[in-house]
């Protein structure tokens, strides 16, 4: 295991573009854990009269470094405390996922028959609806919040796990290790978490990233659509749909959510798309 | 190979089935009566919500009633709107055109882009060019679009004035509807006497920032796709052949590459479908596009549970039939897993 993921690491230092990613996601990280040091206001703090104001202005002794926003909110400490809640996010949405998806995906390809069917047909129907749509119908039955959000968005994510390690399982099921476990009286339990999976880690891995920003993403856009996190969180696809009154006059309230939210979800793929390329045996040889 | 379509045809039904299923319990485990929330009242005398729980079924058992509802599905009645009290799919039927026209100038800019760029990244694979257009591409696809619609509002149509922000055409031209597509009916003959080409224009402005939006992350997947593609395909030995014969560059890429280069492309633009109704979800909301995307999310709004429903249903149905339209036309063009299917 150790030896796997020096391994990893010398891959992403190779990859330039994985290598920024990491980066990245790192200072993000490091932004989100700090945000109540760095933020010059709380996140809900109405300075009166600061209306707007553009980044740079000063107020009453108060200076705006990215401005403020409808009602005298500063801007960057909102956005420094919407990194939490996007890390927050992207971590949930991966987490149960994962953890979900990888479990159906495990007894999906290692037992066979009735239950591979009926969790492989399930997978096959979720992927059938567009993302955001599905979210939309989880989210119009459960109701709006951000929490039912994070649940839909999960939901969504499941096949890609699933179908990852019910293919990585199918694989590895015939193996001589695992036959050699079955011999030694291993159950099938054990052989699944403590032989098989240790082999999937790698794609895991990719898909982990990717899922973040995926998990990102489709959250903010349900944020944006009223369907998310509700005001005053300081969710950045919340704050954006908030900005689109004032979009002309005070574009930074609409545009500094948008940048964030796209570094972060480019960030995570360009990961997850380096890490792609150097586990993938397949990419790695090709000249 | 009769064997095979059958399974899939059977697949697609079970698929179906699931989704008629889901959109039956959705109303069902919505918070609420389901009979106020289907009349889209919040309170009835016991007389009157009696004879409409009558009505609509509900007081029968709950198999009873998906069989009734699979049946009157079958029958196209996906029930009545709450708010315009007219037939969900006549309303659908109305926004369907909008949603269609946009989602295939989309298709059509982000394909006639996508393509090229990613045949240029392959063959100068691993140069500037390819890791420009490649972070370019990624960065498409990283795209929070509902920012990207904004964003291109403010510089294009606030700062430039070069287009409107919203609606499908200017008011003053009042197009009869012949295909629902504005580009194509904007151009019949009474229109272009009356008006000569302004109409069509008109629509035209209105379509390009949406088409943009739209297909910014079909286009970044098509990009990537057709440069992986070709790279594995000119890694072949008959390209090499083809170069040793002394041939073109140009006729090796274009000719030999091209043709077998591109049968996972098709496949992928073919499977940007759903991306393209999650996106038209959203950019029909920025641009206040009159589709089935904005129709949708108002319906949310509005707890118009039977529009929710019917328009979902009818979604997933388009989207399972183009999959399995695709898995079919797949097999019978790639003559390899024809033959694999065969054995």
């Amino acid at each position: 295991m150790k030896e796997f993921f020096s391994e990893l690491w010398k891959d992403i230092l190779k990859n330039k573009g994985a290598f920024a990613g990491l980066i990245l996601i790192l200072l993000f990280i490091l932004l989100a854990l700090l945000a109540p040091v760095l933020s010059p206001y709380s996140p809900d703090e109405v300075i009166d009269g600061a209306l707007r104001l553009s980044p740079g202005a000063t107020f009453q002794n108060h200076y705006f470094f990215l401005g403020t926003d409808d009602i005298g909110r500063d801007l960057l400490s909102r956005l420094l405390y919407g990194s939490r809640v996007s890390l927050m996010v992207g971590l949930s949405v991966v987490l149960i996922s994962a953890s979900v998806g990888t479990s159906l995906g495990l007894f999906a390809g290692y037992f066979g028959g009735w239950s591979d069917r009926i969790i492989s047909r399930t997978m096959d129907f979720i992927m059938a609806l567009p993302s955001v749509l599905f979210a939309i119908v989880i989210v119009a039955v459960l109701g709006p919040g951000l929490v039912n959000a994070i649940v839909a968005v999960s939901i969504v994510a499941l096949p890609n796990f699933t179908r990852l390690i019910r293919a990585q399982v199918l694989a590895e099921r015939n193996k001589q290790y695992v036959q050699a476990a079955h011999l030694y009286g291993a159950s099938s339990m054990r052989i699944l978490f403590r032989d098989i999976l240790p082999n999937c880690i790698a794609p895991l891995i990719v898909q982990a990233s990717l899922g973040f920003s995926d998990g990102v993403l489709n959250c903010a856009a349900l944020g944006f659509l009223g369907l998310g996190a509700q005001a005053p969180t300081p969710e950045w696809g919340t704050m954006l749909s908030d900005a689109r009154s004032y979009m002309e006059t005070s574009p930074w309230m609409v545009n500094t959510p948008g940048i964030c939210i796209l570094v972060v979800v480019l960030s995570f793929n360009l990961l997850g798309d380096g890490l792609r390329d150097a586990l993938d045996p397949r990419l790695k040889n090709r000249t | 190979m009769i064997l095979f379509f059958g399974k899939k045809l059977l697949d697609m039904l079970l698929t179906l089935l699931g989704i008629t299923f889901v959109c039956f319990l959705l109303i069902r485990l919505v918070p609420g009566d389901p009979v106020l929330l289907l009349i889209g009242e919040r309170n009835m005398d016991p007389a009157a919500y009696a004879e409409a729980k009558q009505k609509l079924g509900l007081d029968q058992p709950i198999p009873v009633q998906f069989i009734k509802y699979v049946g009157q599905v079958a029958h196209g009645d996906l029930g009545t709107s709450v708010v315009s009290k007219s037939a969900v799919w006549d309303e659908f039927k109305e926004r369907f055109p909008a949603t269609v026209e946009l989602s295939l100038v989309a298709l059509f800019f982000a394909t006639l882009i996508a393509i090229p760029l990613g045949i240029l990244a392959a063959v100068k694979k691993n140069t500037f060019y390819d890791y420009f257009l490649m972070g370019t591409s990624l960065a498409g696809y990283s795209m929070p679009i509902f920012w990207w619609g904004l964003a291109l509002i403010l510089i294009f149509s606030v700062k430039l004035g070069w287009t409107p922000v919203s609606g499908r055409i200017a008011l003053e031209y009042d197009v009869p509807v012949r295909t629902g597509l504005l580009l194509i009916d904007s151009l019949s003959s009474e229109i272009r006497e009356a008006e000569g080409l302004k109409a069509f224009w008109s629509a035209l402005q209105h379509l390009i920032l949406p088409a943009i939006v739209l297909g910014t992350i079909p286009l970044a997947v098509i990009a990537r796709m057709t440069r992986s593609s070709f790279l594995e395909v000119l890694g072949e030995d008959y390209i090499r052949t083809a170069r040793a014969k002394g041939l073109k560059e140009n006729r090796v890429i274009f000719i030999h590459a091209f043709r077998n280069a591109l049968i996972p492309i098709v496949t992928t633009l073919a499977l940007c479908f759903g991306t393209i109704i999650t996106g038209a979800i959203l950019t029909e909301t920025i641009f206040s596009w009159p589709g089935i995307g904005k129709w949708i999310v108002a319906s949310l709004t509005s707890r118009d549970y039977p529009a929710i429903q019917g328009g979902v249903f009818i979604i997933a149905v388009i989207i399972v039939l183009t999959n399995t339209l695709v898995d079919l036309i797949y097999i019978v063009l790639n003559p390899r897993m024809k033959k694999a299917m065969l054995k």
